[in-house]
Formats: structure tokens, C-alpha cells, sequence
């Protein structure tokens, strides 16, 4: 009897600690929802308020007509899905490779590439800042995406995953005569779906945050991407903060979107990730 | 068929030659794009960072200039000093938040997936947006934390305008945005320990604590080390907030190196500078991952 | 086996993933190539009520000249100047562009042409400069030659208030014409400034823009000026300790410390914002500030007074301007001047959407019978003069800049910031 009632109170405990900190982690995620429906007044109003005493829809309609916001989503959402996409086929190809096939130099090209996540992003952004200038890409989409289309975690990730998938299916596919293209995407992505979901999660948000190269690289006002966008918008539109707020609402609700549809797939691909012992 | 598994055994040198250059040419596209857009840059910038330029006019070489004027900078060391201080200042607690959050959740029944998918909701944010919610949070007047800290009697907090305060404040922030992320990470390590281990142990008659410390922090000790070496790596990179929330100020408070090296480049166009800059953080990253390294690899022994 | 073996039906549904991505933004790439038309690229920093009036403008020449296509972009202020530059490095730099007066010492000749006076109907640089007020365009002379199609705005800073609070307060209202003294100016502003019951401030008796390298140059020259001190000396290298500077840097700690009279921190992220909604009782600005507050307050009551000069001593206002130009390395010279004439060809029109002000000969006296509040404006550009000029003009702003956040965000003392600033700004 004691042993239950322990369990229960230390389950009551655990939860009630838990409930505690997501209130806390999510407190400000809550402001900038509750916010971005209040009218000015409100936010600006002491004591500070938590909730809108009246929504105001507005905020939402004005973002676009005010702030041209939608130009700026389009951007962004352009060059995360090309980013995307780019990442998913590469990294996967290349960590296949890495992970099944053996050739010289194959270890040293790994360790390479994992030196590289350990680069700050300082030491390369001039010297990629005049390659992309010298190929005259600044200020265009090739130039914001084209540094980004292998992310090295990716490589990682995909190699890792895609080394616990058992050597027999492909040696019975090359037996059948399948080509070693057939085989990796017949066989190898769907096999690496779960790898796939986290490295889909994990891009997208990389690449949907970008700052620091995006301001550096674009430079006309219409191809800006959201997060660039944002910055401005904090300086020109200062005092609009129920408006900033409700920008700052679209900017990551694809995200959230994006985490909540894959977010199974998303914690297997991590927990997967346990294959790090070495 | 037959025929095709008979030419597959006389052709066993082709098959390993086969698979040797299908390996080579899947890994091609990275073998490409990492020398260029990585490899060739950091060889670049050791150029760059041996002449003085502006973009502008033609470089001029000045040997090792640059560099003797950053070991004279106090801005540059104040900028390194301030690197390290959020780096670590970021990275400590996250190390014992983010464990002690894995262990609780280490029960992974349906209803803590719930609470696992909210509370990584601050890693997925982007970083502006929490940069804006964060900045019109810490306003000393109308911004939400004077909800907590008026009743306490404190009023008119410079959280962003005071140099003492200005980076806690922004230490604050990536504690709140980066620990679940590695939350996560402990707990895929968490969850591959065997029960067996941590039952047997139990039976052997030791409790919760003596477990954990000698049978689960040991078996963690790969991810531990995960942990923190790109913990450490990304908190040195972080520029986002520095730039948008203070610029560095107030004074020189917030001015990390990577402040300070986008503006030496692209502010006062001093491009050999910048680049200079960026290389010796780049070589004191490298020290501090191999003193980790080293210390961890004796630790363990 | 497989070496050659490359199944054709196996790729196919990349394939396709591959040609929506491409096409996707083949799209998007042809939406910029247009029709054979003169393409000029204009740049400006971005400032609603100016962008807003550009686009009319340029709609309206649009139509006037169907030859000419304008390709309009504006960068954010803060980082305009470098974007610029490394545009122009870059080979990528607009046809014509504006920018300000301080940064001539770089940017003139090398980066701007000059001026094609004859799409003026003028036959030398001397009658075009006569298009002007005396004097006005000067900074952007050089040895006869005229570098500019024209000013955009020509600014000096005066002392705005807001009356009702005088009133409320039982203080006098300012002249229109003659100035306060800032040792006046700092106790009305401690006098004006107001807290709540807990002590959190509420109201602020005066705020200005506290982390701007221009606006720190803007703020303290004339006050050092007026001091009888400058921030070069004869040989042009600068000297931040000077006596005068850390002179003039007491005031802003006395009004930081003592009066409490202002706080960086109080201020809201848009300074014209809580100027025009009652939250800080005064702020120094150009006349351009009219149009933004209006825009927040649209009935508000605005007072300005000249801006402030020290009990004894004589009167020196700030003077600086942003004017337009054109790229030298631009294909289409003929095309861009005729585009500068035209955003020159209305000043009135600007003041009234953005309140800037194009000097032309005669201008300014029309301008003031549409609006009273430019008269102090008019008596200010009487004393007005140029900030410093130097190669290093970002540097040495930026490094008083920090020392200047020091004294108004932490208090410190002065002359031992300004000492620092001085050792930093040596190795310039």
C-alpha cells in the first residue's frame, strides 16, 4: 500500500515538475501569440498585460499590407524547401556512400567533413562573400542557398543511420541486378526514413533561420528573407510591437507546423543517433 | 539468372572495383562541395588576413601586420574575453539542465511525448523571433518581466542597457533556446542504456543516486563529451542576438568576436583585419577542443 | 554490372523533385528580366515616408520617360554606407543613389560623377551652384566641380517639446527663436521627468538616440563646438579626452545621474513613438522628425525651441545634408541625371509628405508659410556647421559612440571613458 501511494506521489511530483517547466519554457512563445492580437495601447499599457482584453484581427491583416511580409515569407519558404530538398538527396547520397561503400581515402574524407562543423562560420563568410560576388550571385538565390545544399551534420547524421541498415538487402539487390542508383533510392531512403525526418526538421530550421549570410549576401529589399525582414521591421516599425509580434507569429508557425507533423520521425532519427560510442 | 551469378564470380576483382568507384562518385558531390565552400575559404582568409584591404582599392601586402595589431587591440581581447564568457556562461548550465530534464524524462510513456514536443518548441523558434519576443520582454517598463519583478521591488531593470547585465540577459535567452536541443541528445543516450545494467545495480542493493553516478554518467561519458564539445562550438558562433538586440553595447559589453569581425569587415572595411581576427579565434577554438578532448580521454582512463 | 547501367526509369521520380526545384525559380529568375528599356537602379536607406513618396515619383517619371525603367531598392540605415561600398566593389552598385555629407572625404570623386548641369539648362557648375542657397553645396565641391544633381535634405537640429507638459508643470514655454541654456534645459527636464509609486520611471524629461555613431556626432559636436573645442585638431587626428569634450559629455552624466532626467533603458524601441505618445517630454531632431510624429499623433501639439547652447557661450547648431549622385561606373549617365532632375524638380512636395528640405534658392522662405514650426529651424541653420571630416569617420564615431553609452547607460565618469576612447582611437 505504502509502495503505491510513493509511486503516485512521485508520479504527481514528476508531473507537476514537468507541467512547472513547460509553463516556463513556453511563457514567452505564449506572450508573443497572446500579443500579437492586442491593439498598441495594450501592449504599451502598465501593469503589463497578459491578454487582450479585445483581439485585435487587424494586426494580422496589416503585417501584409504594412510590413509586405508575404514577400518575404515567399523567400523564405522558396529557399528552405530548394535547401531542403538539396540536403535530403546529398546528404543521403553521400552518407551511403560513406556508410556501405568502402574506398581509399573514405575515413579520412569523413573525419574531414565532421572537422568542418567545428569551423566557426567567421573564418569562411568573407572568402565565400567574394566567391559568390566573383560568380556574380550576390543578391541572388543561388548565392544564399549554394553554401548551405550539404550541411555537414547532415552527412553525419545519414552516414550514422544508414550504417545500421543491414549489408544483406543491398547485396540481394545487386544479386537481382538492381544499379547502385536503383539501390539507394529504392532501397536505401526509404529505408532512412526516420534519419530523413529528423535531418527534414533539423534543416529546415537551420536553413528558415538564417541571418547572418542572407544579410550579408542580399541586398535588394525584395529578396529578403524573413528573418532579415524581421530585423528591419524591429527598426522601422519599433513601436509596433503587437504588429512585430504577429509577424513574428507567421514567421514560425511553418516551423511549428513542420515539427509537429514530423516530430515522431524527428525523435526516433535522434535517438537513433545513440550509434555517437565511437 | 545463373548466367548472371556466374559472370558475377569471375568478375569478383570487378565487383570490388565496381563499388569502390560508385563509392567515389556518390561521396564526389561532397568531396566538391566541401573543398569549395569550406576548405578552400579557410585558405582564402589566411591570405586575405596577410594584406590590408577595403574591398575598394587594390590589396596591399602587409606580411603580419593585421595580426600584431590584434595582439595590441584591447577591443579585440575584450571581444575574445566576451566570447568565452557567453560561450561558457551559455553552455554550464545548459550541461546540468539539459541531464537533469533528460532524466525526467526518461519515462518515455505517451503522455511525456506531449511534453518532449513542447518543450522543444524554444529550439525550433527562429532566433529573431525569440530575439524580438525576448527584447520587448526585457523593456524595464512595459516588458513582461516586471510582472515577476515589480512585486519583488525591483523597477526600471536595464536588462539590455547595463553592461553588468547585457550579457546575462542574453545568456539568459540561449539557455531558454538551446537546452532542450541537447536535452534530446542526453536523452538518446539515456534511453540506450541497457536496463539491465541499471536493474542489476538495483538488485545489488544500490539506490537512484548510486546508480546514476556510477553506472550512468560512465556509460553517458561519449555523449557527455558530444555535449559539451558542440555546445562550446556553437555557443562561440552565435551572432544573432549580439546584433540585434544590442550591437555590442551597451559600450562594449555584448561585443563578441563574431560582432566584432562582421564589423570590422563590413562596417570599417578593414577586410585583412577582420579576416586575421577570425582565423586566431578560429586557432584558440581549436585549442580548447583539444584540451576538452584530452581532458576527457584522461578522465576516463 | 552496373558501371554504365544507369536505369533510366529508376531516376525518374528524382528527376522530377530536381525539375520542379529548377523550374521553381527559373520562374522567379524570369521575372526579372524585363523589356529592352534603359535600366537605372536607384538606391535609398530605407524611411517610409521618403520610400513611399520615391515609388510615386518614380511611377510618375516612369510615365513621363516610357524609355526608362527604375529599379528601386532601399538598405536599412544603419548599414547603408557599407552596403554601398561593397556594392561598388563589387561592380553591382546602383546608377544613382543618396547619401550624406560626412562620408565625402571617401566617396568624392571616386565614386560620384559630376554633375551633368546642362539637363539643368545651366551652362556651368557656377550657375547650377546658383540654383541653391549660398553656401549649401558646398560639401560636395571639390576644387570647382560639383559632385551632386542636388540636396535631398538639409537638416539642423532644434529642441522639440511637447507643451502640454510645460503647461502641466507651470514652466514657461521656450521661444521660437531664442534658445535655452542646457543647464535650463536639464532642470526642466528633471522637472518634467516623473516615476510611479514603486519608483519605475513613467515619463522621461528628455531622450534622444543613444547608440548611433552619427547621431553621438550630431549630438556632441555642437556642444563641444559651443565649448570653444573641437574633436580633430589641426592635423586632423582626433582627440576625444580634450578638456572641451569631456566638458561637454558632464552634461549628458549630470542629466543621466543627477537630474535622472533620462534613460536609455526607459526609451520604447521607437523613440518618435513615446515622443508623440506623451512618455518623453523632449528629443532633439531635424525637421524631418514633424512627419513621423504626426504619423503616430496626428493632432498632437508640438513646440520647438532652437537647440540649447552653454550659459556664456556663442551658438553652433549642426548642419548635415544627404544629397543624390550618381556612379560613375554607371552605363546610363544621361538617364540617371534626368532622374535626379526630376526627384529635384518638386521641393515642396517633399516637405510636405516627408518634411525634407531641398535648399533651392527661395525654397526655404515658402516653405515656412505652410508651416510655422520651421521657423526655429531657419534661425538654427543660421549657426550651423558641418560635422568633422575624416577618413575615419566611422571609427572615431563609433568608438565615442561606446564611450557616450558608457556615461548615459552606466554612469561612469567621463574624462576616464574618454581617456580609453582617446587610446582606442589612436591607433586609427
Amino acid at each position: 500500500m505504502k509502495t503505491v501511494k510513493k509511486a503516485l506521489a512521485r508520479n504527481i511530483l514528476w508531473h507537476f515538475s514537468l507541467l512547472l517547466g513547460a509553463i516556463v519554457i513556453i511563457f514567452p512563445i505564449i506572450y508573443m501569440f497572446s500579443a500579437s492580437f492586442m491593439p498598441l495601447e495594450e501592449v504599451f499599457s502598465t501593469p503589463v498585460r497578459l491578454w487582450p482584453s479585445r483581439p485585435r484581427l487587424l494586426n494580422y491583416s496589416e503585417i501584409f499590407t504594412k510590413f509586405s511580409l508575404h514577400r518575404y515569407f515567399l523567400n523564405s519558404v522558396v529557399l528552405t524547401i530548394f535547401t531542403l530538398l538539396c540536403n535530403i538527396f546529398f546528404c543521403s547520397l553521400v552518407g551511403y556512400s560513406l556508410a556501405k561503400f568502402k574506398f581509399p581515402g573514405r575515413d579520412i574524407l569523413f573525419t574531414l567533413i565532421l572537422a568542418t562543423m567545428m569551423i566557426p562560420s567567421n573564418v569562411i563568410v568573407i572568402p565565400l562573400y567574394l566567391l559568390i560576388r566573383s560568380l556574380g550571385w550576390v543578391n541572388s538565390f543561388w548565392g544564399l542557398s549554394f553554401p548551405h545544399v550539404i550541411a555537414p551534420f547532415g552527412v553525419f547524421l545519414m552516414r550514422q543511420f544508414i550504417r545500421s541498415i543491414p549489408d544483406d538487402y543491398i547485396d540481394a539487390a545487386r544479386i537481382d541486378g538492381c544499379s547502385e542508383f536503383k539501390i539507394f533510392y529504392r532501397i536505401i531512403m526509404p529505408l532512412s526514413l526516420p534519419a530523413i525526418a529528423t535531418l527534414s526538421v533539423v534543416t529546415f530550421v537551420n536553413i528558415w533561420n538564417l541571418f547572418l549570410w542572407p544579410l550579408i549576401v542580399i541586398t535588394s529589399d525584395a529578396k529578403k528573407t524573413l528573418p532579415i525582414a524581421l530585423n528591419q521591421f524591429l527598426s522601422n516599425y519599433a513601436n509596433d510591437w503587437n504588429l512585430l509580434m504577429a509577424a513574428s507569429v507567421i514567421a514560425t508557425s511553418p516551423i511549428l507546423l513542420f515539427f509537429f507533423v514530423f516530430n515522431r520521425g524527428f525523435i526516433e532519427g535522434m535517438t537513433g543517433l545513440s550509434g555517437l560510442k565511437e | 539468372m545463373l548466367r548472371r551469378i556466374r559472370r558475377k564470380s569471375t568478375k569478383g576483382v570487378g565487383i570490388k572495383k565496381a563499388e569502390r568507384i560508385y563509392g567515389f562518385i556518390f561521396a564526389l558531390p561532397a568531396i566538391v562541395f566541401f573543398a569549395v565552400f569550406y576548405f578552400l575559404p579557410i585558405i582564402k582568409t589566411l591570405q586575405i588576413s596577410f594584406y590590408r584591404w577595403d574591398f575598394l582599392s587594390p590589396p596591399a601586402f602587409e606580411g603580419l601586420r593585421n595580426y600584431v595589431v590584434l595582439l595590441k587591440s584591447s577591443e579585440f581581447h575584450n571581444s575574445l574575453w566576451k566570447s568565452f564568457y557567453y560561450a561558457f556562461g551559455t553552455t554550464i548550465p545548459i550541461w546540468f539542465i539539459a541531464l537533469g530534464l533528460a532524466v525526467l524524462f526518461n519515462r518515455i510513456t505517451s503522455t511525456s511525448w506531449l511534453y518532449l514536443v513542447v518543450y522543444y518548441i524554444p529550439v525550433v523558434v527562429p532566433l529573431i523571433v525569440a530575439c524580438i519576443v525576448w527584447q520587448i520582454m526585457y523593456h524595464p517598463s512595459y516588458g513582461m518581466l516586471t510582472l515577476i519583478t515589480r512585486p519583488l521591488g525591483f523597477v526600471d531593470i536595464p536588462w539590455l542597457t547595463s553592461s553588468r547585465l547585457a550579457m546575462p540577459s542574453i545568456i539568459l535567452l540561449s539557455i531558454w533556446k538551446g537546452t532542450p536541443f541537447y536535452m534530446v541528445i542526453y536523452l538518446a543516450g539515456l534511453v540506450s542504456i541497457p536496463r539491465e545494467y541499471t536493474e542489476a545495480a538495483q538488485i545489488d542493493g544500490a539506490n537512484k543516486y548510486q546508480v546514476f553516478r556510477h553506472i550512468t554518467i560512465p556509460l553517458l561519458k561519449p555523449v557527455i563529451l558530444y555535449v559539451i564539445v558542440i555546445s562550446i562550438i556553437a555557443a562561440l558562433q552565435v551572432f544573432d542576438p549580439f546584433y540585434v538586440m544590442t550591437k555590442g553595447g551597451p559600450g562594449s559589453a555584448t561585443r563578441v568576436v563574431t560582432l566584432f569581425v562582421n564589423e570590422t569587415a563590413f562596417q570599417y572595411l578593414k577586410v585583412g583585419t577582420a579576416a586575421a581576427a577570425s582565423l586566431v579565434f578560429f586557432g584558440l577554438v581549436l585549442c580548447l577542443s583539444l584540451v576538452i578532448l584530452k581532458f576527457f580521454r584522461s578522465s576516463w582512463e | 554490372m552496373g558501371v554504365q547501367h544507369y536505369s533510366a526509369k529508376g531516376g525518374k521520380s528524382v528527376k522530377r523533385l530536381w525539375f520542379l526545384g529548377l523550374f521553381v525559380f527559373v520562374l522567379l529568375g524570369m521575372v526579372g528580366l524585363a523589356g529592352a528599356k534603359t535600366e537605372i537602379v536607384y538606391w535609398s536607406h530605407t524611411y517610409d515616408p521618403a520610400v513611399s513618396l520615391t515609388k510615386e515619383m518614380i511611377a510618375e517619371f516612369e510615365k513621363q520617360n516610357p524609355d526608362i525603367q527604375i529599379t528601386y531598392d532601399h538598405v536599412p540605415h544603419a548599414s547603408f554606407e557599407p552596403k554601398l561600398l561593397t556594392a561598388f566593389a563589387g561592380g553591382t552598385g546602383p546608377d544613382v543613389y543618396w547619401m550624406g555629407d560626412w562620408v565625402m572625404p571617401k566617396w568624392m570623386p571616386s565614386l560620384t560623377e559630376p554633375v551633368d548641369y546642362t539637363v539643368w539648362g545651366v551652362n556651368s557648375y557656377e550657375e547650377f551652384a546658383q540654383l541653391y542657397e549660398p553656401g549649401a553645396l558646398d560639401a560636395f565641391t571639390q576644387d570647382g566641380v560639383i559632385y551632386t544633381g542636388g540636396i535631398s535634405e538639409y537638416n539642423t537640429f532644434s529642441l522639440y517639446y511637447n507643451p502640454q507638459h510645460f503647461r502641466e508643470a507651470g514652466i514657461p514655454l521656450p521661444s521660437a527663436t531664442v534658445p535655452l541654456t542646457w543647464e535650463e534645459m536639464a532642470e526642466i527636464a528633471a522637472k518634467l521627468t516623473k516615476f510611479d509609486e514603486k519608483g519605475g520611471r513613467v515619463r522621461s524629461g528628455f531622450e534622444t538616440v543613444y547608440g548611433v555613431p552619427i547621431w553621438t556626432i550630431l549630438l556632441l559636436e555642437p556642444q563641444i563646438r559651443q565649448l570653444g573645442g573641437e574633436l580633430l585638431d589641426e592635423t586632423g587626428k582626433p582627440r576625444l579626452n580634450h578638456e572641451k569634450v569631456v566638458e561637454a559629455m558632464k552634461w549628458w552624466h549630470k542629466m543621466r545621474v543627477e537630474y535622472k532626467a533620462t534613460d536609455p533603458g526607459f526609451q520604447s524601441p521607437d523613440l518618435w513613438a513615446d515622443f508623440a505618445q506623451g512618455r518623453v517630454s523632449m528629443t532633439i531632431a531635424g525637421p524631418w522628425a514633424i512627419s513621423i510624429i504626426r504619423s503616430y499623433n496626428p493632432d498632437m501639439e508640438i513646440g520647438i525651441t532652437p537647440l540649447p547652447h552653454f550659459q556664456g557661450s556663442d551658438r553652433v547648431t549642426t548642419l548635415y545634408a544627404w544629397a543624390w549622385f550618381v556612379n560613375p561606373a554607371s552605363k546610363n549617365k544621361k538617364e540617371a541625371w534626368r532622374f535626379v532632375h526630376y526627384l529635384t524638380s518638386d521641393p515642396l512636395r517633399w516637405w510636405e509628405r516627408v518634411k525634407y528640405i531641398q535648399p533651392k534658392k527661395g525654397v526655404l522662405q515658402k516653405l515656412l508659410e505652410g508651416e510655422p514650426l520651421l521657423t526655429t529651424f531657419l534661425e538654427d541653420f543660421k549657426y550651423a556647421q558641418y560635422e568633422f571630416r575624416s577618413p575615419n569617420y566611422y571609427e572615431i564615431s563609433s568608438i565615442l559612440t561606446r564611450a557616450f553609452q558608457q556615461v548615459v547607460m552606466e554612469g561612469i565618469e567621463p574624462q576616464e571613458v574618454l581617456n580609453k576612447a582617446q587610446e582606442e582611437a589612436e591607433k586609427l
